[in-house]
Protein backbone atom coordinates (compact mmCIF):
# COMPACT_ATOMS: atom_id res chain seq x y z
CA UNK A 1 0.00 0.00 0.00
CA UNK A 2 1.50 3.31 -0.95
CA UNK A 3 0.89 6.02 1.05
CA UNK A 4 -0.58 9.60 -1.03
CA UNK A 5 -0.17 11.65 2.00
CA UNK A 6 2.44 14.11 1.41
CA UNK A 7 5.62 12.54 3.35
CA UNK A 8 6.26 15.68 5.53
CA UNK A 9 2.67 15.85 6.84
CA UNK A 10 3.50 11.37 7.85
CA UNK A 11 6.16 12.94 9.68
CA UNK A 12 4.83 15.56 11.50
CA UNK A 13 2.07 13.46 12.40
CA UNK A 14 4.13 10.65 13.70
CA UNK A 15 6.26 13.40 15.70
CA UNK A 16 3.17 14.81 17.36
CA UNK A 17 1.44 12.22 18.38
CA UNK A 18 1.84 10.85 21.38
CA UNK A 19 0.42 7.74 22.40
CA UNK A 20 1.35 6.12 25.49
CA UNK A 21 0.34 3.30 26.89
CA UNK A 22 -1.31 3.31 30.33
CA UNK A 23 1.12 3.02 33.02
CA UNK A 24 -1.35 2.23 36.18
CA UNK A 25 0.36 2.79 39.81
CA UNK A 26 2.92 5.29 38.02
CA UNK A 27 2.81 8.18 40.01
CA UNK A 28 2.81 5.97 43.56
CA UNK A 29 5.89 3.89 42.38
CA UNK A 30 7.88 6.70 41.48
CA UNK A 31 7.20 8.43 45.01
CA UNK A 32 7.88 4.74 46.29
CA UNK A 33 11.21 5.26 44.45
CA UNK A 34 12.17 8.42 45.88
CA UNK A 35 11.16 7.27 49.46
CA UNK A 36 13.37 4.02 48.85
CA UNK A 37 16.43 6.01 47.93
CA UNK A 38 16.01 8.47 50.51
CA UNK A 39 15.89 6.23 53.34
CA UNK A 40 19.22 4.31 51.70
CA UNK A 41 20.38 7.62 51.29
CA UNK A 42 20.13 8.17 55.00
CA UNK A 43 21.13 4.61 56.30
CA UNK A 44 24.51 4.59 54.26
CA UNK A 45 25.11 8.77 55.80
CA UNK A 46 24.32 7.54 59.39
CA UNK A 47 27.26 3.93 58.73
CA UNK A 48 29.69 6.74 57.03
CA UNK A 49 32.99 7.02 59.60
CA UNK A 50 34.54 10.63 58.09
CA UNK A 51 37.07 9.04 55.70
CA UNK A 52 40.50 11.19 56.22
CA UNK A 53 39.97 10.68 59.87
CA UNK A 54 39.46 6.51 59.34
CA UNK A 55 42.61 6.29 56.85
CA UNK A 56 45.23 8.24 58.94
CA UNK A 57 44.17 6.19 62.07
CA UNK A 58 44.00 2.79 60.09
CA UNK A 59 47.44 3.76 58.54
CA UNK A 60 48.96 4.95 62.18
CA UNK A 61 47.94 1.60 63.46
CA UNK A 62 49.21 -0.37 60.99
CA UNK A 63 52.46 1.13 60.92
CA UNK A 64 52.71 0.89 64.73
CA UNK A 65 51.82 -2.82 64.24
CA UNK A 66 54.71 -3.58 61.45
CA UNK A 67 57.38 -1.65 63.38
CA UNK A 68 56.72 -3.60 66.31
CA UNK A 69 57.01 -6.56 64.69
CA UNK A 70 60.31 -5.23 62.76
CA UNK A 71 61.54 -4.44 66.26
CA UNK A 72 60.95 -7.76 68.31
CA UNK A 73 62.20 -9.96 65.03
CA UNK A 74 65.00 -11.72 65.98
CA UNK A 75 67.09 -10.22 63.66
CA UNK A 76 68.56 -8.06 66.67
CA UNK A 77 67.56 -6.97 70.33
CA UNK A 78 65.62 -3.05 70.10
CA UNK A 79 66.76 -2.76 66.98
CA UNK A 80 64.47 -2.53 63.67
CA UNK A 81 64.78 -5.27 61.58
CA UNK A 82 65.18 -3.42 58.34
CA UNK A 83 67.86 -5.70 56.98
CA UNK A 84 66.67 -8.69 58.51
CA UNK A 85 65.54 -12.53 57.19
CA UNK A 86 62.40 -11.69 55.76
CA UNK A 87 62.62 -9.81 52.38
CA UNK A 88 58.37 -9.15 53.16
CA UNK A 89 58.97 -7.41 56.71
CA UNK A 90 61.34 -5.39 55.46
CA UNK A 91 59.71 -3.93 52.21
CA UNK A 92 56.54 -3.63 54.26
CA UNK A 93 58.05 -1.76 56.71
CA UNK A 94 60.22 0.79 54.62
CA UNK A 95 57.03 0.71 52.46
CA UNK A 96 54.77 2.08 55.63
CA UNK A 97 57.41 4.19 56.75
CA UNK A 98 57.42 6.01 53.35
CA UNK A 99 53.99 6.20 53.26
CA UNK A 100 54.28 7.76 56.81
CA UNK A 101 56.50 10.12 55.74
CA UNK A 102 54.14 11.14 52.65
CA UNK A 103 51.69 11.91 55.50
CA UNK A 104 51.27 15.07 57.65
CA UNK A 105 51.11 14.17 60.97
CA UNK A 106 52.09 10.87 60.72
CA UNK A 107 55.86 10.44 61.79
CA UNK A 108 58.00 8.95 64.40
CA UNK A 109 56.55 10.75 66.87
CA UNK A 110 53.64 9.24 66.28
CA UNK A 111 54.41 5.51 65.83
CA UNK A 112 57.02 5.09 68.48
CA UNK A 113 60.58 6.45 69.21
CA UNK A 114 61.75 2.72 68.99
CA UNK A 115 61.42 2.90 65.36
CA UNK A 116 63.24 6.41 64.77
CA UNK A 117 66.28 4.89 62.99
CA UNK A 118 64.29 3.19 60.70
CA UNK A 119 62.30 6.20 59.53
CA UNK A 120 65.55 7.76 59.56
CA UNK A 121 66.63 4.91 57.15
CA UNK A 122 63.63 5.03 55.24
CA UNK A 123 63.79 8.82 54.26
CA UNK A 124 66.92 8.37 53.01
CA UNK A 125 65.81 5.95 50.32
CA UNK B 1 -4.19 0.48 25.53
CA UNK B 2 -2.89 3.82 24.49
CA UNK B 3 -4.12 6.99 24.97
CA UNK B 4 -3.39 9.97 23.13
CA UNK B 5 -1.90 13.46 24.86
CA UNK B 6 -0.56 16.01 24.60
CA UNK B 7 2.02 18.50 26.71
CA UNK B 8 0.58 20.28 29.33
CA UNK B 9 2.77 23.00 27.83
CA UNK B 10 2.78 25.82 29.98
CA UNK B 11 2.28 29.02 28.72
CA UNK B 12 3.41 31.58 31.79
CA UNK B 13 6.42 33.31 32.88
CA UNK B 14 9.30 31.41 32.55
CA UNK B 15 10.85 29.68 34.97
CA UNK B 16 13.50 27.64 35.36
CA UNK B 17 16.11 25.67 37.07
CA UNK B 18 20.34 26.03 37.26
CA UNK B 19 21.47 23.17 38.13
CA UNK B 20 22.54 19.90 36.98
CA UNK B 21 25.05 21.50 34.88
CA UNK B 22 26.55 25.05 34.97
CA UNK B 23 24.94 25.51 31.66
CA UNK B 24 21.95 25.42 33.45
CA UNK B 25 22.65 28.75 34.82
CA UNK B 26 22.41 30.41 31.44
CA UNK B 27 18.55 29.13 31.36
CA UNK B 28 18.08 31.32 34.16
CA UNK B 29 18.60 34.44 32.30
CA UNK B 30 15.37 36.70 33.13
CA UNK B 31 14.73 35.84 36.83
CA UNK B 32 11.88 37.58 38.79
CA UNK B 33 11.12 37.55 42.66
CA UNK B 34 7.17 37.54 42.04
CA UNK B 35 5.67 34.67 43.17
CA UNK B 36 5.64 32.40 40.25
CA UNK B 37 1.68 32.03 38.39
CA UNK B 38 3.02 29.12 36.11
CA UNK B 39 1.76 25.86 37.81
CA UNK B 40 4.63 23.77 36.76
CA UNK B 41 6.30 26.36 38.42
CA UNK B 42 4.43 27.02 41.51
CA UNK B 43 4.89 22.94 42.41
CA UNK B 44 8.35 23.29 41.68
CA UNK B 45 8.64 25.69 44.57
CA UNK B 46 6.42 23.23 46.86
CA UNK B 47 8.64 20.60 45.75
CA UNK B 48 11.81 22.75 46.51
CA UNK B 49 10.71 22.31 50.81
CA UNK B 50 9.87 18.87 50.29
CA UNK B 51 6.82 18.50 49.66
CA UNK B 52 5.81 15.17 47.83
CA UNK B 53 2.33 16.06 46.92
CA UNK B 54 3.73 18.06 44.56
CA UNK B 55 5.85 16.38 42.88
CA UNK B 56 3.05 13.78 42.38
CA UNK B 57 0.99 16.56 40.60
CA UNK B 58 4.42 17.42 38.40
CA UNK B 59 3.72 13.93 37.92
CA UNK B 60 0.39 13.77 37.31
CA UNK B 61 1.05 16.74 34.44
CA UNK B 62 4.08 15.67 32.67
CA UNK B 63 4.31 12.07 32.81
CA UNK B 64 2.99 11.07 29.49
CA UNK B 65 4.77 13.32 27.99
CA UNK B 66 8.00 12.23 29.14
CA UNK B 67 7.24 9.18 28.20
CA UNK B 68 6.61 9.66 25.43
CA UNK B 69 9.47 11.84 24.77
CA UNK B 70 11.95 8.59 25.77
CA UNK B 71 10.02 6.06 24.39
CA UNK B 72 11.00 8.00 20.93
CA UNK B 73 14.46 7.87 22.25
CA UNK B 74 15.03 4.97 23.56
CA UNK B 75 12.18 2.41 21.42
CA UNK B 76 11.28 0.66 24.96
CA UNK B 77 8.38 1.65 27.24
CA UNK B 78 10.15 -0.16 29.92
CA UNK B 79 13.11 2.33 29.91
CA UNK B 80 11.30 4.94 29.16
CA UNK B 81 9.48 4.61 32.28
CA UNK B 82 11.98 3.69 34.18
CA UNK B 83 13.94 6.46 32.93
CA UNK B 84 10.74 8.90 33.65
CA UNK B 85 11.13 7.60 37.10
CA UNK B 86 14.72 8.44 37.52
CA UNK B 87 14.25 11.66 36.20
CA UNK B 88 10.81 12.68 38.44
CA UNK B 89 13.66 11.32 41.57
CA UNK B 90 16.31 13.94 40.20
CA UNK B 91 14.38 16.65 39.78
CA UNK B 92 13.26 16.66 43.66
CA UNK B 93 16.80 16.54 44.12
CA UNK B 94 17.61 19.26 42.38
CA UNK B 95 14.33 21.10 43.14
CA UNK B 96 16.03 23.00 45.90
CA UNK B 97 18.24 24.48 43.44
CA UNK B 98 15.67 25.73 40.90
CA UNK B 99 15.62 29.34 40.02
CA UNK B 100 12.89 31.02 38.24
CA UNK B 101 14.01 31.97 34.33
CA UNK B 102 12.91 29.76 32.01
CA UNK B 103 10.19 27.48 30.76
CA UNK B 104 9.55 24.08 33.13
CA UNK B 105 9.77 21.73 30.16
CA UNK B 106 13.22 22.89 29.19
CA UNK B 107 14.61 21.93 32.95
CA UNK B 108 12.48 18.78 32.58
CA UNK B 109 13.54 17.65 29.40
CA UNK B 110 17.18 18.90 29.96
CA UNK B 111 17.37 16.47 33.25
CA UNK B 112 16.03 14.01 30.73
CA UNK B 113 17.79 14.31 27.78
CA UNK B 114 21.50 13.87 29.91
CA UNK B 115 19.82 10.57 31.69
CA UNK B 116 19.11 9.17 28.24
CA UNK B 117 22.43 9.94 26.85
CA UNK B 118 23.72 8.07 29.76
CA UNK B 119 21.59 5.34 29.34
CA UNK B 120 22.40 5.33 25.76
CA UNK B 121 26.40 5.36 26.10
CA UNK B 122 25.72 2.67 28.76
CA UNK B 123 24.11 0.62 26.15
CA UNK B 124 26.51 1.20 24.23
CA UNK B 125 29.38 -0.32 25.77
CA UNK B 126 27.76 -3.77 25.96
CA UNK B 127 26.91 -5.54 23.03
CA UNK B 128 23.94 -5.35 21.98
CA UNK B 129 21.47 -8.55 20.71
CA UNK B 130 22.08 -8.21 16.38
CA UNK B 131 18.87 -8.28 15.00
CA UNK B 132 18.41 -10.48 11.92
CA UNK B 133 18.31 -8.56 8.63
CA UNK B 134 14.81 -10.79 8.03
CA UNK B 135 13.22 -9.50 10.78
CA UNK B 136 12.61 -6.21 8.56
CA UNK B 137 11.51 -7.99 5.51
CA UNK B 138 8.18 -7.00 5.76
CA UNK B 139 9.55 -2.95 5.15
CA UNK B 140 10.61 -4.21 1.95
CA UNK B 141 9.09 -4.80 -1.24
CA UNK B 142 6.81 -1.35 -2.14
CA UNK B 143 4.22 -3.69 -3.56
CA UNK B 144 3.24 -5.88 -0.46
CA UNK B 145 -0.86 -5.18 0.54
CA UNK B 146 -0.37 -5.70 3.86
CA UNK B 147 1.36 -2.76 4.79
CA UNK B 148 -0.71 -0.64 7.43
CA UNK B 149 0.06 2.92 8.78
CA UNK B 150 1.40 0.86 11.61
CA UNK B 151 4.01 -0.31 9.82
CA UNK B 152 4.63 3.19 8.19
CA UNK B 153 4.85 4.46 11.83
CA UNK B 154 7.24 1.47 13.12
CA UNK B 155 9.87 2.18 10.29
CA UNK B 156 9.73 5.98 10.89
CA UNK B 157 10.09 4.65 14.79
CA UNK B 158 13.54 2.52 13.58
CA UNK B 159 14.75 5.39 11.55
CA UNK B 160 14.46 8.14 14.59
CA UNK B 161 16.44 5.77 16.31
CA UNK B 162 19.38 5.71 13.84
CA UNK B 163 19.84 9.20 13.81
CA UNK B 164 22.75 10.77 16.23
CA UNK B 165 21.75 11.80 19.55
CA UNK B 166 21.20 15.56 19.28
CA UNK B 167 19.55 15.69 15.93
CA UNK B 168 17.38 12.93 17.36
CA UNK B 169 16.51 15.17 20.47
CA UNK B 170 16.13 18.13 18.73
CA UNK B 171 14.11 16.91 16.51
CA UNK B 172 11.64 15.48 19.60
CA UNK B 173 11.48 18.59 21.67
CA UNK B 174 10.80 20.67 19.13
CA UNK B 175 8.03 18.71 17.29
CA UNK B 176 6.77 16.45 20.05
CA UNK B 177 7.63 18.51 23.19
CA UNK B 178 7.40 21.95 21.42
CA UNK B 179 10.11 23.83 22.83
CA UNK B 180 11.49 26.84 20.85
CA UNK B 181 15.13 26.66 19.11
CA UNK B 182 16.30 28.64 21.84
CA UNK B 183 15.65 26.60 24.72
CA UNK B 184 16.54 23.69 22.91
CA UNK B 185 19.82 25.30 21.93
CA UNK B 186 19.82 25.99 26.01
CA UNK B 187 19.21 22.21 26.69
CA UNK B 188 21.56 20.68 24.28
CA UNK B 189 24.47 23.35 24.95
CA UNK B 190 24.49 24.46 21.07
CA UNK B 191 23.89 27.45 19.07
CA UNK B 192 20.13 28.08 17.35
CA UNK B 193 21.69 27.29 14.11
CA UNK B 194 23.30 23.94 14.73
CA UNK B 195 19.89 22.86 16.47
CA UNK B 196 17.80 24.08 13.36
CA UNK B 197 20.77 21.98 11.23
CA UNK B 198 20.55 18.89 13.64
CA UNK B 199 16.40 18.69 12.93
CA UNK B 200 16.29 19.16 9.17
CA UNK B 201 19.12 16.61 8.39
CA UNK B 202 16.84 14.38 11.58
CA UNK B 203 13.77 14.99 9.43
CA UNK B 204 15.75 14.11 5.76
CA UNK B 205 16.50 10.92 7.72
CA UNK B 206 13.09 9.92 8.39
CA UNK B 207 12.42 11.14 4.92
CA UNK B 208 14.14 8.25 3.72
CA UNK B 209 13.30 6.05 5.57
CA UNK B 210 9.59 6.97 3.99
CA UNK B 211 10.99 6.29 0.78
CA UNK B 212 9.90 2.66 -0.08
CA UNK B 213 6.08 3.92 1.35
CA UNK B 214 5.66 6.22 -1.61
Amino acid sequence: MKTPEDPEAVIDRFLRTQDVPESPGFRARTLERLQQENYTEEETSRKVIPWPWLSGVALAATIAVVAGLAVLSPSGAGEPALTGTEPWADALTTEMFILADNLEGIGPEVIGSDVTDGYQWARQL
Amino acid sequence: MTQATTAPGPAGPLFAAALIHPMMREIAATSTAEEPSDPDAALMTRVATGDESALGELIDRWEKPLRAFLYRSLGSWEDAEDLAQVTFIRLYRYAPKYEPSAKFSTFLFTIAQRLMLNERRRRSRKPSEATDPEDFSHLHGADDPARTQHEIEEALHRALLDVPDNQRTALLLHQQQGLSYAEIANALEASESAVKSWIYRARQHLRKALEDYR
